[in-house]
């Protein structure tokens, strides 16, 4: 973000008919340690003070930086479109350069650098969740981005993706060399990580898609897709492919369905933040859900772009794991007092705390993505 | 009496008292501490302008707050209790350093719909409280324009209200009993637990709004209503600003009490339509609120509203549109943050000084208030606007200017000065609902007299060391803060 751009949001929320204190209203971070510092507009006036040079970068105001899930919801609620979440972003960019980076998000970002994914595996395994015997063609209408955490943290549900489209009769592929699309280091304020940039691995990514003559990619991480359609833009790297969510293609091709089989359920829907509030995607899921037979859906109070966040985003699954899972069992709560037996999302990484989150204090719900549950409903 | 520890002292003692996860000194963590909603954007702009406290604590529960206060009464260290930080006339700002008591998380909600009440914590939420209470077809009415963020202690320290309080009343109406920590750290208990009591004096009515200058209120247990379920909302567009007075004097003189009766200036339609609305051009308009359990009522209620505005030349928008409606209210709760959309652009910086007068009128009296500040705006080049609750005859003014520039940011302060005398002057109140603070305490005495000397023996009585937020509603002396033209002086 552009200094002036940055001064002009820090300004629209300090000027004294703002600074409002609404984004107080629904902020994880705000409800897990209960003080200003670690609340949007605490946050934002301490960036006000870290612009004019009265408050020294230090580590402790690198933390207060880094305990945001960036889930946006203080963006959402902003009367004057100040965007803290955004301003956050910028000032960890900020606190990076000058040396301030908390260490465990500059080991992963090294790795993305070198192995390009920010879990730590080699670069070498990042197809090991292809189902064997599994032949796709060398060219394709259609590429599937199976992103970082389908790859190497959610390889059940990568394979039932390629599963669901075959099924679909749909004519796809998969990059040859797929690398992190870049999220990881954007949200953790690492633009440049060991020499490595994100206009590099977008450009690297790109140019693999066009290897593959395809005319769309699709994704189903969230996180990739917010980064392919709005942040390689805004780095000047402008896909000439259609960029799609996996929910968006599933709902555009929705008569190659046969998700016909099944008993009564109730279940409920988790907006991902990266492609809710972040995207403006919230039909196409709910769309999908509803029209399935058998399928009851219910909403939890807070949904769409009040929706609660899983607890994993901007880094805040790595650099705080246990308060992350409070955070995510608030939102299990929610949607177990709808009465749903399922809880279906559309992110890799949310069905991830999710379930962990879920098993780990006994909830007793099950939490799926949609792919699976269209899979299970096949027939 | 000892003498004011140092800080690392301070800490370790604090510490002891709550828990070393529940007390920050750095300075990271005490800087968002240093002003609320009205003094951040000053602050922005004039650097100099910071009051950090020495510590913040949050306790979690009231025998936390009674060893902190005996101590910081032993110490002669001030103490400030603080909720969402929504405050509008500076009444948190820890002009003397000290202890924030950030009181966020005693947020308890237990609802008692069976007794017709809730207690709560002082930090939970307005919003929160009314999710659980609606949940249960009740709810706490007064809704102040800060209701998604603000506080059930900070509206009860403030007296708060908001649009409902013409149907509703303000806060007091409302709180039954309180507990207080004085002081010295003695937790007493004020009002019962029941709808009514002629029980003695009312000690709990003179905590309502005494902006923590007396005790630290750690509960509270408030009357509920029952939730109305049928609302109806229209706005009436007027060709001239008399015409929506002369229309709501019209409908509360036919005796109609509705649930809200909003006024907006020309300035503000014109930040709504800035902000994606496409009302319909005029000098004035009203946004009319009807609330109930019979959707007949409601609706004839509101038609006769209507009949009233059209009368006066109104355009009505709204009345068979629910969707709209809910915009419209909405639209109203953030009209302070649409007045930024009347700045000229916004890299140049601009305060909007908005509802910082919040005067309270006779309703006789408004239209020419109204009017005499809108000459007064025009005469000292003020580029400002006028909104309010004009059933309750609750005035805001809000106007802008450049705070780097010393002569914009005089103009200002005697405009608003001059704005506070007026109302003064026709038999009004300085602040109708946002309270005295810092900002407001220059002119106490010239509504209370000899009264003030009253609330001064009171405050000596309950607070002999003066701990209790210091500086604020002239109770001990009036910080030059208060006064305003320190701030460009120290720039």
């Amino acid at each position: 973000m552009r200094l002036e751009e940055l001064r002009t949001k820090i300004n629209a929320c300090m000027s004294s008919s703002t600074a409002c204190g609404l984004c107080r209203t629904q902020c994880p971070s705000l409800e897990l340690w209960g003080v200003e510092s670690r609340a949007p507009r605490g946050r934002m006036a301490l960036c006000a003070h870290l612009l004019r040079g009265d408050l020294p970068p230090s580590n402790t105001v690198a933390e207060r930086m880094f305990s945001c899930v960036l889930c946006g919801n203080c963006d959402a609620v902003c009367p004057v479109g100040a965007g803290p979440s955004r301003v956050i972003e910028a000032a960890r960019e900020r606190l990076r350069e000058r040396g301030f980076l908390p260490p465990k998000y500059g080991e992963r970002g090294g790795h993305v650098a070198r192995e390009h994914n920010p879990y730590l595996e080699p670069h070498a395994s990042r197809l090991s969740w292809l189902p064997p015997g599994l032949h796709l063609p060398g060219k394709a209408p259609l590429v599937y981005f199976a992103g970082c955490t389908s790859s190497y943290r959610e390889k059940e549900l990568a394979g039932k993706v390629v599963e669901l489209l075959g099924r679909m009769g749909l004519e796809f592929t998969l990059l040859g060399d797929e690398w992190c699309c870049g999220s990881f280091l954007l949200r953790t304020g690492q633009g440049e990580a060991d020499g490595a940039t994100v206009e590099g691995m977008a450009r690297h990514n790109l140019e693999e898609v066009g290897r593959r003559g395809a005319r769309e990619v699709v994704v189903n991480c969230p996180g990739c897709y917010r980064a392919w359609k709005s942040d390689y833009p805004e780095l000047g790297v402008e896909p000439e492919v259609g960029v799609l969510h996996l929910v968006q293609l599933l709902d555009r091709e929705r008569g190659r369905l046969r998700a016909e089989r099944g008993g009564e359920v109730r279940v409920t829907y988790h907006d991902p933040c990266h492609l809710g509030r972040h995207m403006g995607v919230y039909e196409e899921p709910r769309r999908l859900l509803s029209s399935l037979p058998g399928v009851e859906l219910v909403e939890m109070p807070r949904n769409r772009e009040n929706s609660w966040c899983c607890g994993s985003g901007g880094g805040f699954r790595a650099g705080y794991p246990d308060a992350s899972k409070q955070v995510a069992k608030r939102r299990l709560e929610e949607a177990r007092e709808t009465g749903a037996q399922v809880l279906v999302t559309a992110c890799p990484f949310c069905l991830r705390q999710l379930r962990e989150t879920a098993e780990a204090f006994g909830l007793g719900l099950r939490v799926v993505d949609l792919v699976e549950f269209l899979l299970e409903r096949w027939g | 009496m000892s003498s004011r520890p140092e800080r690392r002292e301070l800490e370790r003692e604090l510490a002891g008292m709550v828990g070393r996860e529940n007390v920050l000194t750095e300075e990271a963590d005490l800087l968002p501490y240093s002003a609320d909603h009205f003094l951040r954007g000053l602050q922005h702009y004039l650097p100099k302008f910071k009051f950090l406290p020495d510590a913040v604590v949050t306790p979690l529960e009231t025998s936390q707050v009674s060893r902190i206060l005996r101590f910081a009464s032993l110490h002669r260290i001030p103490v400030i209790p603080r909720g969402a930080g929504t405050s509008l006339a500076g009444q948190l700002i820890p002009v003397e350093g000290g202890i924030v008591l950030d009181l966020k998380k005693m947020n308890r909600i237990e609802p008692r719909v069976e007794d017709r009440m809730v207690v709560a914590g002082p930090g939970a939420t307005y919003a929160e409280l009314n999710r659980e209470l609606e949940r249960r077809g009740y709810f706490f009415p007064p809704e102040p324009g800060s209701a998604m963020a603000c506080t059930v202690g900070g509206m009860v320290s403030t007296n708060a209200s908001g649009s409902g309080a013409v149907k509703y009343g303000a806060t007091r109406n409302y709180v039954l009993s309180l507990e207080v920590v004085l002081a010295g750290g003695e937790v007493v208990r004020l009002g019962r637990k029941v709808a009514k009591s002629a029980s003695g004096y009312s000690l709990k009515d003179l905590f309502v709004g005494s902006e923590g200058t007396l005790g630290v209120i750690t509960e509270i247990t408030l009357r509920v209503e029952p939730y109305p379920p049928i609302r109806r909302t229209t706005m009436a567009v007027f060709p001239s600003l008399e015409g929506a007075f002369e229309a709501a004097m019209e409908i509360l003189g036919r005796g109609i009490t509705p649930a809200s009766l909003e006024l907006l200036d020309e300035l503000c339609l014109l930040a709504l339509n800035m902000s994606g609305f496409s009302l319909p051009e005029g000098k004035g308009a009203l946004l009319l609120r009807s609330d109930g359990r019979y959707r007949e009522a409601v609706e004839g209620e509101m038609e006769e509203m209507v009949r009233a505005c059209r009368g006066k030349g109104a355009e009505t928008v709204g009345v068979e549109d629910e969707a709209l409606g809910r915009r419209l209210w909405e639209a109203r709760e953030k009209i302070s943050a649409s007045l930024t959309k009347l700045l000229p652009s916004p890299e140049t910086p601009r305060l909007v000084f908005q509802a910082s007068v919040d005067v309270g009128l006779p309703l006789s009296k408004m239209l020419e208030y109204v009017r005499r500040v809108k000459a007064l705006m025009e005469e000292r080049g003020i580029m400002g606007v006028c909104f309010g609750h004009v059933g309750d005859g609750n005035v805001h003014i809000g106007s802008t200017f450049v705070p780097e520039s010393p002569e914009q940011v005089e103009r200002a302060r005697r405009f608003q000065e001059e704005a506070i005398r007026l109302a003064l002057s026709l038999g009004g109140t300085l602040t109708a609902e946002h309270g005295v603070g810092l900002w407001k305490a220059p002119y106490l005495e010239e509504e209370h007299g000899y009264a003030l000397e009253l609330m001064r023996s009171l405050k000596r009585l309950l607070d002999p060391q003066g701990i209790l937020n210091p500086g604020k509603m002239a109770l001990d002396g009036i910080p030059r803060v208060a006064l305003m033209e320190r701030w460009w002086e120290e720039k």
